[in-house]
């Protein structure tokens, strides 16, 4: 599938550095049906969600990650390694539950505030912006889903978090990988 | 030991540290702040009662005091413990609170030289070498000098309608009452504007309960920019801000833009010089710049909490917010609601809302406001504007620049009153100084 314009279409809205114009063009997008090609998505594992890579823009530096998630898989609350982006759903229900971070204690724990949990359709996106970048996101379907994941830069690693005694949570970094 | 007695009109933020300020500064002068609101600190900016209306600015950086940055952080942990980061973006009724219960203890601390009088001033005078003021409840208040702190003027006066039954569905301002209470909850709903007040009258209708369609709408439909917070905040300016001229100005601002890593860091940078910039450019460079440049300028400026700019994304990308570009035209009442044509580079068209809210900024331009103090005494030759005409011109102590040419030692002015002699003038950085400094040349003239 060449799919040049559409990865213009994102590069336009990174260039003009603004969140709300990416989120409506990945919704278009979407719903355009530019993301329905099976190549995009790592086929489904028992072990962990798959996460291949779409595209990675060698002049602005932003990616297009796809994700396939078996019914029940999720990525427990984790960061986004600072950056900021936007999240759709391609097929399948899934449930993004964001956090704040009000607290960082010495050790790099931190406390959050758990907000209100959203469910997305085909279509429907969200944002992540540091520091408004912690979120658990799952598969809350009967069916197994796909997501498109677009980042301003390469993200490489990024820190999930275990709950702990006292409403801290203990952070792990975490290597991101991509499924061939 | 005598004792001067300041009034003070308006007790917003910037009249109630004002006050504040005069109480801590010296025994010998009294404040006397005319605010008809309950309380004093929470303005028109720190009254809305949405959580979505934040503050632009994180909480680290808005303390009341310039020499305690950590004041309001402080205060924060102490009031909402583990409920704000240092970098968070506080709803502005909480940070209204914040800097009430600064007045507050202003006032605790010496009750007999902070009075607040629920009036509003209607007129003023000099008689003798004082102020008089006479305020609306028929008394009048004598000081010794008088200090304007009335905040932002109201939007302009909506010009563009010719229908008198549009009223109840067209507000003049977003801050109007009901303005951001809609009837049903499916309204059709058009914004004019698309800045950070567009932003902010589009999540209080949705916190209000609305579910309808909203549309904004300005002339270059340029949305505000968003706040990034990094890890590591650089402060590093690799770029020279040049604003000698109009030309040259501009030229850096639109290289500054183009960076897409540091210019948010650039205009950071450059914003504790940005008044003397303005000082030395010519005049008819500054007309250039408000023209031409503002609307750019505001949006890199004024920009947008990362939680908004996230709520902003949801609403825009289900459908539910529209923002269009175009000059609006005179709005009439039709069968299917208000009728709102405007015209843009593609043509003619026609917008129909059930609800239109003027969500335009400030004018800054007080001589159009005659029915207000400031205004009226503009139109007396008591006051001048600045030589652009908007604000009021003054001295760099606040003192008003007299007719003759001298300043007034009796008429001052703080906050969004002296935009035009200064540039930024209207948010907590410069407003928490021109407090302080006020008030010492208020005790050194007692």
């Amino acid at each position: 599938m060449n799919n040049s314009d559409t990865f213009q279409a994102i590069g336009r809205a990174f260039r003009n550095d603004r969140v709300t114009e990416l989120s409506v063009t990945l919704a278009e997008l979407v719903k355009a049906g530019r993301f329905d090609a099976p190549e995009y998505f790592a086929p489904p594992s028992a072990r962990h969600y798959g996460r291949r890579l779409i595209w990675r823009d060698q002049e602005l530096g932003f990616v297009i990650v796809g994700m396939t998630w078996s019914p029940g898989q999720r990525a427990p609350l984790h960061d986004h390694d600072g950056l900021w982006g936007a999240e759709a759903v391609i097929e399948g229900v899934m449930r993004e539950t964001p956090y704040t971070c009000v607290d960082v204690d010495a050790e790099g724990r931190c406390r959050f505030i758990k907000e209100a949990d959203v469910l997305r359709c085909r279509g429907e996106v969200g944002t992540v912006i540091a520091p408004r970048e912690y979120h658990a996101f799952e598969n809350a379907g009967v069916k197994c889903a796909q997501t498109v994941h677009v980042y301003n830069a390469e993200i490489a690693r990024c820190r999930s978090y275990e709950a702990e005694e006292g409403g801290w949570w203990r952070a792990r970094a975490t290597n991101l990988q991509y499924d061939v | 030991m005598s004792n001067s007695t300041i009034v003070i009109i308006g007790g917003g933020a910037s009249g109630a540290l004002l006050a504040t300020a005069i109480v801590r500064s010296s025994d010998r002068l009294r404040a006397v702040v005319l605010e008809p609101r309950e309380r004093l600190g929470a303005g028109l900016a720190y009254s809305t009662e949405c959580f979505s209306h934040v503050l632009n600015v994180p909480a680290a950086r808005m303390s009341a005091f310039p020499g305690e940055p950590n004041h309001f952080v402080d205060w924060l942990a102490e009031s909402y413990p583990h409920r704000f980061a240092a970098h968070a973006f506080v709803p502005r009724r909480i940070y209204g609170e914040y800097v009430a219960g600064v007045a507050d203890a202003a006032r605790r601390s010496a009750p007999e030289r902070l009075l607040h009088l629920r009036t509003r001033a209607i007129d003023a005078f000099e008689r003798d070498g004082h102020v008089v003021v006479q305020c609306s409840d028929g008394s009048l208040i004598e000081g010794s000098a008088l200090v304007f702190a009335t905040g932002n003027p109201a939007p302009a006066a909506w010009r563009n309608t010719i229908d008198a039954s549009t009223g109840g569905r067209l507000f003049a301002s977003a801050w109007e009452r009901g303005a951001l209470t809609p009837e049903r909850e499916t309204e059709r709903v058009l914004l004019i504007g698309t800045g950070l007040t567009a932003v902010d009258a589009a999540l209080g209708l949705r916190e209000n309960g609305h579910r309808g369609h909203v549309t904004m709408i300005s002339r270059r439909g340029l949305l505000p920019h968003e706040h990034r917070i990094s890890r590591s905040p650089s402060n590093v300016i690799d770029e020279w801000f040049d604003h000698r001229t109009f030309m040259r100005a501009s030229r850096s601002l639109r290289r500054a833009a183009r960076n897409e890593h540091n210019w948010r860091a650039t205009l950071d940078a450059i914003r504790p010089n940005t008044n003397a910039m303005w000082e030395a450019m010519p005049i008819d460079d500054k007309q250039r710049f408000l023209r031409r440049l503002m609307p750019y300028w505001s949006v890199h400026r004024h920009r947008m909490a990362p939680e908004i700019a996230q709520r902003l994304s949801e609403m825009m990308s289900s459908g539910m917010l529209k923002v269009v570009s175009g000059s609006v035209g005179t709005i009439r009442d039709g069968s299917g609601g208000l009728r709102v044509p405007f015209h843009n580079k593609v043509g003619s068209l026609t917008i129909e809302a059930d609800r239109v809210i003027n969500c335009t900024g400030a004018l800054h331009d007080y001589r159009r406001d005659e029915e207000g103090l400031v205004g009226k005494l503009i139109a007396r030759g008591v006051l001048s504007p600045s030589a652009l005409g908007l604000g009021i011109a003054v001295g760099s102590s606040g003192a008003a620049l007299q007719t003759d040419g001298t300043l007034s030692p009796r008429f001052f002015a703080m906050g969004p009153l002296r935009f035009g002699t200064l540039f930024e003038t209207i948010a907590m950085p410069e407003i928490r100084v021109q407090a302080v400094e006020l008030a010492t040349h208020l005790s050194t003239m007692a």
